[in-house]
């Protein structure tokens, strides 16, 4: 076994390893390490050697339905990629890891203990001049089962987003300012945001999710980390705390630095975030 | 020089599972443009909203003929593919050839479940930009 201590220290720092580390330990047999981009034909440009592609929408979520597979889904997928629950899984990609980071909050759902994220993602590894190859990898298939559906603590509902609203308990809006206050809707020839009505959540804090790393894509310290989220938004790590944002990516990225970094206990995500917040009836609004 | 319809077809022959493939053929097809070029859009590149991939488009036309210049960032080959296919059936064609983009060109190309309905919505939103600027240089010319 090769988890132990890797990183500064985060509450939990065999959950971030090094460009370095995975350089050294990318051929491990315990180790299964996986791409997940933005893009999603990122990978096959190029991708660490060794490393699967998980796609969050093709992979991960249900072609049909607005969620993610059921679990026996998520059983045969790893099944066949050959990850099995006794694998540490490393999670890196494009964008400053936001895929990466949802899809570790995913696996979580589906329980899967080891999980950790190269820190710096695809662009850090690239930019040290790493290289990169287009051989798809294959690992003997496993018969994987999960062991527990871990979906009620880090996974928040629409109706329990309004309870929090209503008990006013932490809300945290990683989007952008001009997203947060509504104005990126309106914007002309750009994406619409997939939302009928612009603004945020009543009570929620704007903490973009960029506060929380430096230009090189890497996490901020520890101490710099609790600056933010405990000196400057005020969280206190025992609260209920969810995050949001347009689709709940960004959000896993400031999930993840909470409950795994500074260690809070109980952080959830809200995936519905504002596709589903800003099309809902009567649903309030701040601007 | 393949018109839009050339290569629609060319995208629903092509088995199913190769689909993706023939898109990153094109994405490493899209020409680069000269380097001032580039410095130049890097900069302007500053102000995109982050969750959007940075893209560059101008449409002109000299002696009636159409010219696209784009710069999409290597980190983005599904973007790169669709404006590689645009450019190879529109650019460099004469005026009054020109074709309109379909609202619906991805799911004719039968990407549409292959890149996934959240991504759509960007890739939809790049080209109903470039289908507005490539129209508005059509009708200047014709005036």
């Amino acid at each position: 076994m090769t988890r132990k201590r890797l990183m500064g220290n985060y509450k939990y720092s065999e959950v971030l390893v090094t460009t370095e580390w995975v350089a050294a330990h990318q051929n491990d047999p315990n180790i299964r390490l996986v791409e997940a981009d933005e893009d999603v034909l990122l990978y096959e440009t190029g991708h660490i050697s060794g490393a699967l592609k998980i796609d969050w929408q093709n992979d991960l979520q249900d072609p049909v339905i607005r969620d993610y597979i059921r679990p026996e889904k998520f059983e045969q997928l790893m099944s066949r990629k050959g990850i099995s629950p006794e694998n540490q899984v490393i999670f890196y990609g494009d964008k400053n890891n936001w895929w990466a980071c949802y899809a570790f909050w995913a696996f979580k759902l589906y329980g899967h203990q080891y999980c950790s994220i190269m820190d710096g993602g695809r662009q850090k590894w690239i930019q040290e001049g790493r290289p990169l190859t287009k051989e798809i990898p294959h690992f003997p298939a496993v018969n994987y089962k999960v062991r527990q559906f871990n979906e009620k603590a880090i996974r928040a509902f629409r109706e329990e987003v309004l309870l929090h609203v209503r008990a006013k308990k932490p809300l945290i809006d990683v989007r952008s300012p001009q997203e947060f206050r509504g104005e990126l809707l309106h914007m002309e020839s750009y994406p619409q945001e997939g939302a009928l009505r612009g603004g945020h959540i009543p009570h929620a804090q704007n903490v973009p999710w960029s506060m929380a790393v430096n230009s090189d894509g890497t996490f901020k310290s520890y101490q710099e980390l609790q600056a933010i989220y405990k000196n400057i938004a005020h969280l206190k790590p025992e609260e209920e705390i969810i995050t949001y944002c347009r689709i709940g990516e960004r959000s896993a990225h400031t999930w993840f630095v909470l409950k795994y970094l500074l260690g809070y206990p109980r952080v959830k995500n809200y995936d519905g975030s504002w596709t589903e917040w800003g099309n809902m009836v009567r649903a309030p609004i701040e601007r | 020089m393949p018109n839009l319809n050339d290569i629609i077809r060319e995208f629903q022959e092509i088995d199913d599972d190769f689909r993706l493939d023939l898109l990153l053929d094109y994405a490493e097809k899209l020409p680069v443009l000269p380097t001032k070029i580039q410095n130049r859009i890097r900069q302007e590149q500053q102000r995109v909203p982050e969750c959007q991939t940075p893209v560059y488009l101008e449409v002109t036309a000299k002696d009636h003929v159409l010219k696209i210049q784009a710069d999409v960032p290597p980190e983005s080959p599904t973007v790169r593919g669709v404006i590689s296919i645009l450019l190879k059936a529109l650019d460099g064609r004469p005026i009054q050839e020109i074709e309109e983009i379909p609202t619906d060109l991805l799911n004719r190309l039968g990407l549409q479940n292959k890149i996934g309905s959240v991504r759509l919505l960007g890739i939809n939103a790049i080209l109903t930009r470039l289908r507005r600027m490539i129209k508005q240089v059509v009708f200047t010319e014709q005036l």
